[in-house]
Protein backbone atom coordinates (compact mmCIF):
# COMPACT_ATOMS: atom_id res chain seq x y z
CA UNK A 1 0.00 0.00 0.00
CA UNK A 2 2.66 2.57 0.75
CA UNK A 3 4.78 1.34 -2.04
CA UNK A 4 1.44 2.47 -4.63
CA UNK A 5 1.16 5.76 -2.71
CA UNK A 6 4.81 6.43 -3.27
CA UNK A 7 4.48 5.57 -6.92
CA UNK A 8 1.14 8.35 -7.17
CA UNK A 9 3.43 10.84 -5.29
CA UNK A 10 6.90 10.87 -7.23
CA UNK A 11 4.49 10.49 -10.89
CA UNK A 12 2.48 13.62 -9.68
CA UNK A 13 5.11 15.23 -8.84
CA UNK A 14 7.24 14.28 -11.90
CA UNK A 15 4.26 15.62 -13.92
CA UNK A 16 3.83 18.80 -12.02
CA UNK A 17 8.20 19.58 -12.59
CA UNK A 18 7.62 18.85 -16.31
CA UNK A 19 4.80 20.85 -16.18
CA UNK A 20 7.25 23.73 -14.56
CA UNK A 21 10.23 22.95 -16.95
CA UNK A 22 8.31 23.61 -19.95
CA UNK A 23 5.83 26.13 -19.29
CA UNK A 24 9.08 28.43 -19.17
CA UNK A 25 9.36 27.85 -22.95
CA UNK A 26 7.37 29.21 -25.73
CA UNK A 27 7.10 25.91 -27.74
CA UNK A 28 5.94 22.90 -26.56
CA UNK A 29 9.50 21.12 -27.62
CA UNK A 30 7.44 17.52 -26.86
CA UNK A 31 5.91 17.76 -30.26
CA UNK A 32 7.84 19.82 -31.99
CA UNK A 33 10.22 17.90 -35.26
CA UNK A 34 13.16 19.12 -36.63
CA UNK A 35 12.04 20.95 -39.58
CA UNK A 36 9.58 22.88 -37.39
CA UNK A 37 12.35 23.73 -34.63
CA UNK A 38 14.84 25.04 -37.64
CA UNK A 39 11.80 26.99 -39.49
CA UNK A 40 11.36 28.60 -36.11
CA UNK A 41 14.95 29.21 -35.71
CA UNK A 42 15.64 30.93 -38.89
CA UNK A 43 12.42 33.35 -38.70
CA UNK A 44 13.52 34.21 -35.39
CA UNK A 45 17.08 35.11 -36.42
CA UNK A 46 15.62 36.84 -39.13
CA UNK A 47 13.28 38.91 -37.54
CA UNK A 48 16.33 39.74 -35.29
CA UNK A 49 18.67 40.64 -38.24
CA UNK A 50 15.90 42.90 -39.65
CA UNK A 51 15.33 44.44 -36.79
CA UNK A 52 19.33 45.24 -35.71
CA UNK A 53 19.55 46.69 -39.25
CA UNK A 54 16.57 48.62 -38.62
CA UNK A 55 18.15 50.15 -35.40
CA UNK A 56 21.34 50.98 -37.24
CA UNK A 57 19.73 52.96 -40.02
CA UNK A 58 17.21 54.70 -37.44
CA UNK A 59 20.30 55.64 -35.44
CA UNK A 60 22.22 56.83 -38.49
CA UNK A 61 19.06 59.01 -38.98
CA UNK A 62 19.11 60.12 -36.08
CA UNK A 63 23.13 61.01 -36.02
CA UNK A 64 21.97 62.96 -39.10
CA UNK A 65 18.72 64.89 -38.02
CA UNK A 66 21.13 66.06 -34.62
CA UNK A 67 23.51 67.63 -37.14
CA UNK A 68 21.29 68.95 -39.03
CA UNK A 69 19.85 70.40 -35.80
CA UNK A 70 23.12 71.99 -34.60
CA UNK A 71 23.63 73.33 -38.16
CA UNK A 72 19.98 75.28 -37.99
CA UNK A 73 20.80 76.47 -34.56
CA UNK A 74 23.70 77.80 -35.84
CA UNK A 75 22.16 79.67 -38.59
CA UNK A 76 19.46 81.00 -36.34
CA UNK A 77 22.06 82.41 -33.84
CA UNK A 78 23.75 83.87 -36.83
CA UNK A 79 20.95 85.67 -38.46
CA UNK A 80 19.90 87.13 -34.64
CA UNK A 81 23.62 88.63 -35.14
CA UNK A 82 22.72 90.12 -38.23
CA UNK A 83 19.38 91.21 -37.21
CA UNK A 84 20.84 92.90 -34.18
CA UNK A 85 23.39 94.46 -36.46
CA UNK A 86 21.10 95.63 -38.66
CA UNK A 87 19.19 97.24 -36.13
CA UNK A 88 22.21 98.80 -34.08
CA UNK A 89 21.21 96.56 -30.73
CA UNK A 90 21.62 94.07 -29.01
CA UNK A 91 20.10 91.05 -27.19
CA UNK A 92 19.60 92.68 -23.94
CA UNK A 93 17.57 95.98 -25.74
CA UNK A 94 15.70 93.37 -27.78
CA UNK A 95 14.01 91.59 -24.78
CA UNK A 96 13.62 94.67 -23.19
CA UNK A 97 11.69 95.58 -26.23
CA UNK A 98 9.59 93.17 -26.01
CA UNK A 99 9.19 93.34 -22.55
CA UNK A 100 7.63 96.89 -22.52
CA UNK A 101 5.38 95.70 -25.52
CA UNK A 102 4.02 93.06 -23.14
CA UNK A 103 3.67 95.54 -20.04
CA UNK A 104 1.86 98.00 -22.92
CA UNK A 105 -0.86 94.88 -23.51
CA UNK A 106 -1.28 94.02 -19.99
CA UNK A 107 -1.47 97.87 -18.83
CA UNK A 108 -4.24 98.64 -21.44
CA UNK A 109 -6.21 94.50 -20.93
CA UNK A 110 -6.21 96.31 -17.63
CA UNK A 111 -7.77 99.37 -18.61
CA UNK A 112 -10.19 97.81 -20.80
CA UNK A 113 -11.82 95.70 -17.18
CA UNK A 114 -12.36 99.20 -15.89
CA UNK A 115 -16.39 100.72 -16.37
CA UNK A 116 -16.90 102.97 -19.20
CA UNK A 117 -17.63 105.79 -17.15
CA UNK A 118 -13.95 105.27 -15.83
CA UNK A 119 -12.57 104.60 -19.30
CA UNK A 120 -13.80 107.89 -20.00
CA UNK A 121 -13.15 109.56 -16.87
CA UNK A 122 -9.26 108.23 -17.97
CA UNK A 123 -9.31 109.15 -21.06
CA UNK A 124 -6.01 111.05 -20.84
CA UNK A 125 -4.45 108.01 -19.41
CA UNK A 126 -5.74 105.54 -22.57
CA UNK A 127 -4.06 109.06 -24.53
CA UNK A 128 -0.91 108.24 -23.30
CA UNK A 129 -0.75 104.60 -23.67
CA UNK A 130 -1.42 104.79 -27.23
CA UNK A 131 1.14 107.46 -27.39
CA UNK A 132 3.55 104.88 -25.59
CA UNK A 133 2.34 102.37 -28.57
CA UNK A 134 3.14 105.00 -31.03
CA UNK A 135 6.45 105.43 -29.53
CA UNK A 136 7.64 101.80 -29.31
CA UNK A 137 6.52 101.63 -33.19
CA UNK A 138 9.56 103.55 -34.38
CA UNK A 139 11.65 100.98 -32.96
CA UNK A 140 12.84 98.96 -36.26
CA UNK A 141 12.47 95.42 -33.82
CA UNK A 142 8.87 96.71 -34.14
CA UNK A 143 8.62 95.08 -38.08
CA UNK A 144 9.38 91.07 -36.87
CA UNK A 145 6.35 89.43 -36.89
CA UNK A 146 6.20 88.61 -33.36
CA UNK A 147 6.17 91.74 -32.62
CA UNK A 148 3.49 93.35 -35.00
CA UNK A 149 1.44 90.72 -33.88
CA UNK A 150 1.70 92.10 -30.29
CA UNK A 151 1.03 95.56 -31.71
CA UNK A 152 -2.07 94.89 -33.83
CA UNK A 153 -3.06 93.47 -29.99
CA UNK A 154 -2.45 96.22 -28.32
CA UNK A 155 -4.34 98.73 -31.03
CA UNK A 156 -7.35 96.38 -31.16
CA UNK A 157 -7.61 96.88 -27.24
CA UNK A 158 -7.05 100.65 -27.40
CA UNK A 159 -9.82 100.23 -30.35
CA UNK A 160 -12.08 98.07 -28.13
CA UNK A 161 -11.36 100.78 -25.26
CA UNK A 162 -12.41 103.85 -27.04
CA UNK A 163 -15.29 101.89 -28.18
CA UNK A 164 -16.20 101.50 -24.67
CA UNK A 165 -15.84 104.44 -23.29
CA UNK A 166 -18.46 106.04 -25.97
CA UNK A 167 -21.17 104.67 -23.95
CA UNK A 168 -20.37 107.00 -21.24
CA UNK A 169 -20.46 109.86 -23.28
CA UNK A 170 -22.67 112.25 -21.95
CA UNK A 171 -26.84 112.06 -23.22
CA UNK A 172 -28.45 115.06 -24.27
CA UNK A 173 -31.68 116.91 -23.76
CA UNK A 174 -33.52 118.88 -26.26
CA UNK A 175 -34.96 122.31 -24.82
CA UNK A 176 -38.43 123.14 -25.24
CA UNK A 177 -40.47 125.87 -25.25
CA UNK A 178 -40.63 127.10 -21.66
CA UNK A 179 -37.35 125.60 -20.12
CA UNK A 180 -34.60 127.20 -18.40
CA UNK A 181 -31.66 125.34 -16.96
CA UNK A 182 -33.02 125.65 -13.27
CA UNK A 183 -35.99 123.74 -14.59
CA UNK A 184 -34.14 121.10 -16.68
CA UNK A 185 -31.55 120.28 -13.51
CA UNK A 186 -34.62 119.44 -11.23
CA UNK A 187 -35.91 116.93 -13.82
CA UNK A 188 -35.97 113.47 -12.37
CA UNK A 189 -34.41 112.28 -15.05
CA UNK A 190 -31.62 114.98 -15.46
CA UNK A 191 -29.89 115.71 -12.25
CA UNK A 192 -33.22 116.10 -9.99
CA UNK A 193 -31.97 118.95 -8.20
CA UNK A 194 -32.09 122.14 -9.65
CA UNK A 195 -28.73 123.45 -8.67
CA UNK A 196 -27.06 121.45 -10.28
CA UNK A 197 -28.03 124.00 -13.44
CA UNK A 198 -24.43 125.43 -12.88
CA UNK A 199 -23.59 121.61 -13.84
CA UNK A 200 -26.02 121.87 -17.47
CA UNK A 201 -24.15 125.70 -17.99
CA UNK A 202 -21.15 124.89 -17.92
CA UNK A 203 -20.53 121.45 -19.81
CA UNK A 204 -22.14 123.24 -22.29
CA UNK A 205 -20.32 126.42 -22.52
CA UNK A 206 -19.84 126.36 -26.54
CA UNK A 207 -23.08 126.98 -27.13
CA UNK A 208 -24.89 128.90 -23.79
CA UNK A 209 -23.35 132.08 -23.74
CA UNK A 210 -26.12 133.77 -21.18
CA UNK A 211 -27.12 131.09 -18.78
CA UNK A 212 -30.71 132.92 -18.65
CA UNK A 213 -31.05 132.84 -22.29
CA UNK A 214 -31.40 129.19 -23.53
CA UNK A 215 -33.52 128.43 -26.96
CA UNK A 216 -35.76 125.78 -27.95
CA UNK A 217 -34.13 122.74 -30.10
CA UNK A 218 -30.96 123.75 -28.64
CA UNK A 219 -29.33 119.96 -27.87
CA UNK A 220 -27.54 120.35 -24.38
CA UNK A 221 -24.94 117.89 -23.33
CA UNK A 222 -25.95 116.07 -19.57
CA UNK A 223 -22.87 114.63 -18.61
CA UNK A 224 -22.73 111.98 -15.90
CA UNK A 225 -19.83 111.31 -15.30
CA UNK A 226 -16.50 114.30 -14.78
CA UNK A 227 -14.72 114.37 -18.10
CA UNK A 228 -10.78 113.86 -18.25
CA UNK A 229 -9.05 116.90 -17.33
CA UNK A 230 -12.64 118.08 -15.51
CA UNK A 231 -13.96 118.48 -11.89
CA UNK A 232 -17.19 119.00 -10.44
CA UNK A 233 -17.33 121.36 -7.60
CA UNK A 234 -18.45 119.86 -4.31
CA UNK A 235 -19.68 121.72 -1.60
CA UNK A 236 -16.83 123.63 1.04
CA UNK A 237 -14.37 123.60 -2.12
CA UNK A 238 -12.27 126.35 -3.31
CA UNK A 239 -9.50 126.97 -5.94
CA UNK A 240 -6.59 126.66 -4.54
CA UNK A 241 -8.30 123.03 -2.29
CA UNK A 242 -9.40 121.79 -6.08
CA UNK A 243 -5.80 123.06 -7.44
CA UNK A 244 -3.42 121.16 -4.63
CA UNK A 245 -5.56 118.03 -5.79
CA UNK A 246 -2.72 115.30 -7.02
CA UNK A 247 -5.35 114.88 -9.70
CA UNK A 248 -5.33 118.49 -10.32
CA UNK A 249 -2.16 120.40 -9.98
CA UNK A 250 -0.93 118.73 -6.69
CA UNK A 251 0.13 122.37 -6.14
CA UNK A 252 -2.81 124.69 -4.11
CA UNK A 253 -0.18 128.05 -5.50
CA UNK A 254 -1.75 127.11 -9.10
CA UNK A 255 -5.50 127.71 -8.31
CA UNK A 256 -4.82 130.76 -10.87
CA UNK A 257 -4.32 128.26 -13.29
CA UNK A 258 -7.52 126.92 -12.52
CA UNK A 259 -9.44 130.13 -12.76
CA UNK A 260 -7.75 131.70 -15.99
CA UNK A 261 -9.45 128.30 -17.71
CA UNK A 262 -12.71 129.00 -16.09
CA UNK A 263 -12.72 132.72 -16.67
CA UNK A 264 -15.81 132.51 -18.51
CA UNK A 265 -18.43 131.72 -15.62
CA UNK A 266 -16.07 132.94 -12.38
CA UNK A 267 -15.92 136.41 -11.92
CA UNK A 268 -14.55 136.00 -8.35
CA UNK A 269 -11.94 133.93 -7.52
CA UNK A 270 -13.08 133.51 -4.34
CA UNK A 271 -16.83 132.92 -5.33
CA UNK A 272 -17.41 129.33 -6.72
CA UNK A 273 -20.41 127.11 -6.29
CA UNK A 274 -21.29 123.72 -6.33
CA UNK A 275 -21.62 121.77 -9.46
CA UNK A 276 -19.17 123.75 -11.57
CA UNK A 277 -17.88 121.52 -14.30
CA UNK A 278 -13.82 123.55 -14.41
CA UNK A 279 -11.77 123.07 -16.76
CA UNK A 280 -8.47 121.69 -15.71
CA UNK A 281 -5.75 122.85 -18.24
CA UNK A 282 -2.45 120.72 -18.73
CA UNK B 1 1.49 -21.33 -31.03
CA UNK B 2 2.09 -20.09 -27.98
CA UNK B 3 5.82 -19.25 -28.72
CA UNK B 4 4.54 -17.48 -31.97
CA UNK B 5 2.75 -15.00 -29.73
CA UNK B 6 5.28 -14.36 -27.52
CA UNK B 7 7.77 -13.81 -30.51
CA UNK B 8 5.05 -11.57 -31.81
CA UNK B 9 4.50 -9.75 -29.00
CA UNK B 10 8.24 -9.36 -28.50
CA UNK B 11 8.29 -8.14 -31.88
CA UNK B 12 5.51 -5.48 -32.18
CA UNK B 13 7.20 -4.40 -28.64
CA UNK B 14 10.62 -3.75 -29.76
CA UNK B 15 9.34 -2.32 -33.09
CA UNK B 16 7.03 -0.30 -30.51
CA UNK B 17 10.44 0.84 -28.67
CA UNK B 18 12.33 1.45 -31.36
CA UNK B 19 9.97 4.22 -32.98
CA UNK B 20 9.37 5.79 -29.87
CA UNK B 21 13.07 6.51 -29.19
CA UNK B 22 14.07 7.50 -32.49
CA UNK B 23 11.68 10.12 -32.44
CA UNK B 24 13.69 13.25 -33.45
CA UNK B 25 14.08 16.16 -29.97
CA UNK B 26 15.71 19.33 -29.39
CA UNK B 27 18.18 19.34 -27.15
CA UNK B 28 18.74 21.52 -23.88
CA UNK B 29 21.69 23.24 -26.09
CA UNK B 30 18.99 23.91 -29.22
CA UNK B 31 15.87 24.69 -27.01
CA UNK B 32 18.03 27.31 -25.16
CA UNK B 33 19.36 28.98 -28.53
CA UNK B 34 15.97 28.83 -29.76
CA UNK B 35 14.57 30.79 -26.95
CA UNK B 36 17.29 33.21 -26.59
CA UNK B 37 17.34 34.08 -30.51
CA UNK B 38 13.39 34.64 -29.54
CA UNK B 39 14.38 37.18 -26.69
CA UNK B 40 17.11 38.53 -28.33
CA UNK B 41 14.57 39.50 -31.47
CA UNK B 42 11.48 40.59 -29.61
CA UNK B 43 14.09 42.99 -27.50
CA UNK B 44 15.34 44.50 -30.60
CA UNK B 45 11.70 45.05 -32.44
CA UNK B 46 11.30 46.49 -29.12
CA UNK B 47 14.58 49.05 -29.44
CA UNK B 48 13.56 49.58 -32.97
CA UNK B 49 10.30 51.31 -32.18
CA UNK B 50 11.78 52.89 -29.90
CA UNK B 51 14.35 54.56 -31.80
CA UNK B 52 12.13 55.37 -34.85
CA UNK B 53 9.55 57.48 -32.19
CA UNK B 54 13.36 59.22 -31.58
CA UNK B 55 13.86 59.88 -34.89
CA UNK B 56 10.30 61.34 -35.41
CA UNK B 57 11.02 63.80 -32.82
CA UNK B 58 14.08 64.91 -34.24
CA UNK B 59 12.08 64.77 -37.35
CA UNK B 60 10.15 67.58 -35.43
CA UNK B 61 12.45 69.05 -33.70
CA UNK B 62 14.37 69.69 -37.26
CA UNK B 63 11.10 70.94 -38.58
CA UNK B 64 10.47 73.40 -35.81
CA UNK B 65 14.09 74.67 -36.54
CA UNK B 66 13.27 75.20 -40.04
CA UNK B 67 10.13 77.47 -39.17
CA UNK B 68 12.15 79.48 -37.06
CA UNK B 69 14.82 80.02 -39.20
CA UNK B 70 12.48 80.65 -42.29
CA UNK B 71 10.58 83.29 -39.91
CA UNK B 72 13.67 84.87 -38.84
CA UNK B 73 15.39 85.35 -42.27
CA UNK B 74 11.56 87.39 -43.13
CA UNK B 75 12.37 88.90 -39.94
CA UNK B 76 15.63 90.07 -40.81
CA UNK B 77 14.37 91.28 -44.28
CA UNK B 78 11.58 93.50 -42.41
CA UNK B 79 14.56 94.99 -39.70
CA UNK B 80 16.49 95.64 -43.11
CA UNK B 81 13.68 97.67 -44.70
CA UNK B 82 11.87 99.02 -41.87
CA UNK B 83 11.19 102.69 -41.93
CA UNK B 84 10.28 104.94 -39.07
CA UNK B 85 6.38 105.68 -39.38
CA UNK B 86 5.07 109.16 -40.91
CA UNK B 87 4.92 111.65 -38.19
Amino acid sequence: MKIRLAVILSLFLSLVFANVVLAQYSYNYEEMTQEQYNALLAEWQQRLDTAKKGIAEEEAKIEQLKKEYDALQAEIDQTWQEIFQIAESNNAAYNAYKGNLEQLRDEVRAFLNLSPEEIYSKSNELNELEARLEELKKDPFSSMAEQQKLIAEIESLIEQAKEKAKTAVPPTYTVMKGDYLWKIAGKEDIYGNPMAWWRIYTSNLDQIKNPDLIYPNQVLAIPRVVGPNEHLVQKGEFLSKIASYPNVYGDSFKWQKLYEANKAFISDPNLIYPFQVLKIAR
Amino acid sequence: MNKLRIFMLALISVAMLSLTSCKWKPSEEQIKTLEETKAAALSAEETLQKKKAERQEWENKVAAKKAELEKLKKDKENVQNFQQPAE
